[in-house]
């Protein structure tokens, strides 16, 4: 009997434990507390985001509304925020991808804050992001920041290897550069290739947007009809090729292991001499450069074939989105109008980022970077696209052909390959259109 | 032409002989095993030496040499790394998580395990079926549903969601734990009854202490799952003064990169304690495994 006492005795102060840590929140009074989630939890990132609530909660303390910043794994913010709103307890504001918004809104995951807007809120964005947060509509959240990608070079070997960058000025004379890189470098220094398209942050998407495409359906910011086996995709594709031809398995074997897995920096380690990145690499530069030394220059990828003169390229980014369901939806709104504009300066000039709200990029701490000309100059060509509604599983399709021409060698018919994406992206939106009644 | 003194052939001539007979003394399959366990371990801990070689590397160092060999050997990544956010809390958290959670594996899948292995009950055979059934369903199917009953119950945003399941029993445990304990005899449940001891008694002061290495299984393998769990926290915690070590860990990941130095510096801080517990209990492992998986 006295064991069982002693194990009955040990169970109820397990238990008594276990209420101990139960955190349920506090009744709050008058003091709004609107909950924050975003995936920026790192010593760069944290001190500002941290700064920018602080200048909330310091400019709204009377009317007694406060935020409360919660980090979230880059990731999984998404699931997490599924999660919560399914159970009916979403935060105030989340931070999520650009391109989701209204397959977001067509879920009854984001909330329609159009009435909550202040009347002047759309005139201090750029009206393609702006179109972004928009869905039948309504405004289902607000546009924080942006980005571009571009070609990064190093100096020195284009000039041992006799190589201009004003001569590159088609795919062409890109190809032909990066033929006299190789001549001129092979077998010196870590030097591996001039240039791989699916290496760093670049790829399928920002060349074929070079070339005059929309992506991968008929219009990049209102997707209809599947058209990622256009003329202008088919050519982007075997431009990627070319590479894929040139280099073969064992090269792309040799940078891969050189990359291992993202930790090591092909460009910065000189085992490239061109690389496709995006904008925020600029701030990768300045963080790694002391111990590399790389005298380093940016450009854009010349237009292709089909672009008729004018370059392109694709642009991802973030937006505040309020959830479905959220407690108090007019000061989430408020909280994510001050994220976008205000919080957006802070965040621009303190992250070298590219921002949504027209003012945030006004300034003079991003003109001093090498290569930010280039960027600005660029954005005016960057197209973002929009998610289609059942499209979720797009790019994965699109990841597997382009993954058969450049990385598994499995084909070498690029339009077929698109073609058979072209299909299975065709018939999943279908499904899927079917489960949701249309 | 060059001659070689005739003590140097006799010496090499011993040394080859030594070799080949301690290789005679082994016996050629050991020996194949051996080398074959000798490039497995090298193939297993290549990712240790990696780690440890990056969590030594410099932050101008880290992203432009690929050697093994440090430049400089960067010791204070492991102190930056750990200031680098509130490590302690989290460290804090989820030792609270750990122990109450394994302790609560130990208790509720002890007493199932004892239920279905010394007790008769009607539609027993049935039940443990149902339950080892549920090892079929995968966990995403179930995470919403669950994510909204603990929501309901107003544990979102506390430990309990990450604690109390632990002391239902689960399948797996109460699987390994049962297959042990019928290997024990019955004869000590009768004699014992005839004593007077009732089932509490029995399962106490009987099987318990004659199940040490399956208990020690359940600790180590409870240990890890709770310390690694990232996908539960992640999901149910929601201040960062609640996080745990794995959530800590994912600060050093963002969109525009990793920052190889320190994730390395502090995940070889966060798996240590796994090791250091594998390190001591393995032999208790291997015998718990032998007696829940083997007999009965």
């Amino acid at each position: 009997m006295k064991t069982t006492r002693r194990l009955v005795a040990l169970v109820l102060s397990v238990l008594m434990l276990l209420s101990v840590c139960s955190f349920a929140s506090a009744a709050e009074g008058e003091t709004i507390t609107l909950r924050f989630w975003a995936h920026w939890g790192s010593e760069q990132r944290r001190p500002t985001i941290e700064k920018i609530c602080n200048a909330f909660n310091e400019k709204y303390a009377e009317q007694g509304v406060q935020v409360e910043y919660v980090y979230v794994p880059y990731g999984d913010i998404e699931t997490k925020m599924l999660a919560s709103v399914t159970a009916g307890n979403p935060p105030a504001v989340v931070i999520t991808a650009i391109e989701d918004v209204a397959s977001k809104a067509m879920r009854n995951q984001a909330q329609n804050i159009t009435e909550y807007l202040a009347p002047d809120t759309q005139s201090k964005f750029y009206e393609k992001y702006w179109d972004m947060v928009t869905w039948n509509g309504g405004v289902y959240a607000i546009p924080f920041n942006t980005d571009t990608r571009l070609l990064y070079y190093n100096k020195d070997m284009f000039k041992t290897a006799g190589v201009s960058v004003d001569e590159i000025v088609d795919w062409a004379s890109f190809q032909q550069a990066c033929v006299k890189l190789d001549e001129a470098l092979n077998g010196t220094g870590n030097y591996i290739a001039s240039f791989y398209p699916t290496l760093g942050n670049f790829g399928f998407d920002t060349i074929a947007m070079a070339n005059g495409s929309e992506g991968i359906y008929d219009n990049a910011l209102n997707p209809s009809q599947v058209n990622i086996a256009c003329d202008a995709n088919v050519e982007a594709l075997e431009f990627m090729k070319w590479f894929a031809d040139r280099y073969g398995q064992d090269t792309l074997n040799q940078l891969d292991s050189a990359n291992a897995g993202g930790s090591q920096d092909l460009f910065l380690s000189g085992r490239v001499a061109i690389y496709g990145q995006t904008c925020n690499y600029l701030a990768t530069i300045a963080k790694y450069n002391d111990e590399a030394k790389v005298d380093y220059g940016c450009f854009a990828l010349p237009a292709g074939p089909s672009a008729n003169g004018v370059t392109g390229a694709w642009g991802g980014g973030f937006v505040c989105t309020v959830p479905f369901g959220t407690e108090h939806p007019a000061e989430a709104t408020l909280l994510a109008e001050f994220l976008a504009t205000e919080g957006a300066a802070i965040w621009g000039a303190e992250q070298l980022d590219v921002m949504c709200a027209i003012e945030a990029n006004e300034n003079p701490v991003m003109s001093q970077y090498v290569g930010w000309d280039e960027v600005k100059d660029l954005m005016n060509y960057t197209k973002a696209t929009r998610r289609h509604i059942y499209g979720g599983s797009a790019d994965s399709y699109k990841n597997d052909a382009v993954n058969k021409i450049m990385k598994t060698f499995e084909s070498d018919d690029c339009r077929a390959v698109l073609e058979e994406a072209a299909q299975k992206i065709t018939n999943a939106i279908e499904e899927e259109a079917f489960i949701f009644g249309e | 032409m060059t001659t070689i003194h005739p003590s140097i052939h006799q010496g090499g001539a011993r040394k080859s002989n030594r070799v080949v007979s301690h290789f005679r003394k082994l016996g050629l399959v050991k020996t194949v095993a051996f080398l074959i366990l000798l490039v497995g371990s090298v193939a297993v801990l290549y990712p240790l030496f990696w780690m440890l070689s990056t969590a030594l590397k410099s932050d101008a160092e880290v992203m432009v040499n690929p050697s093994l060999i440090p430049q400089a050997w960067a010791w204070d990544n492991f102190i930056k790394a750990w200031n680098s956010a509130p490590f302690g809390t989290y460290l804090k958290n989820t030792v609270f998580i750990t122990v109450v959670g394994t302790f609560g594996a130990l208790v509720g899948n002890s007493l199932a395990g004892y239920g279905f292995a010394k007790i008769k009950f009607r539609g027993r055979e049935l039940v443990f079926m149902c339950a080892l059934g549920t090892m079929m369903i995968p966990g995403m199917v179930t995470l919403v549903p669950t994510y909204v009953l603990f929501s309901r119950l107003g544990w979102v945003g506390t430990f309990l969601p990450l604690i109390v399941p632990s002391f239902t029993a689960g399948a797996y445990y109460t699987f390994l734990l049962r297959q042990s304990f019928m290997s024990i005899p019955m004869s000590y449940n009768e004699a014992a009854k005839l004593e007077g001891a009732n089932e509490m008694q029995i399962f106490t002061r009987i099987i318990l202490p004659l199940s040490k290495p399956i208990l020690t299984t359940i600790i180590v393998f409870e240990f890890k799952a709770k310390w690694n769990d990232y996908f539960g926290p992640m999901l149910y915690l929601t201040s960062e003064k609640q996080y745990t070590l794995q959530l800590g860990l994912r600060t050093f990941r963002g969109t525009a990169g990793v920052e190889w130095q320190k994730f390395m510096a502090a995940s070889l801080i966060v798996m240590a304690p796994t090791i250091i517990m594998y390190i001591f209990m393995q032999k208790y492992i291997l015998e718990g495994m032998a007696s829940g998986g083997i007999k009965g």
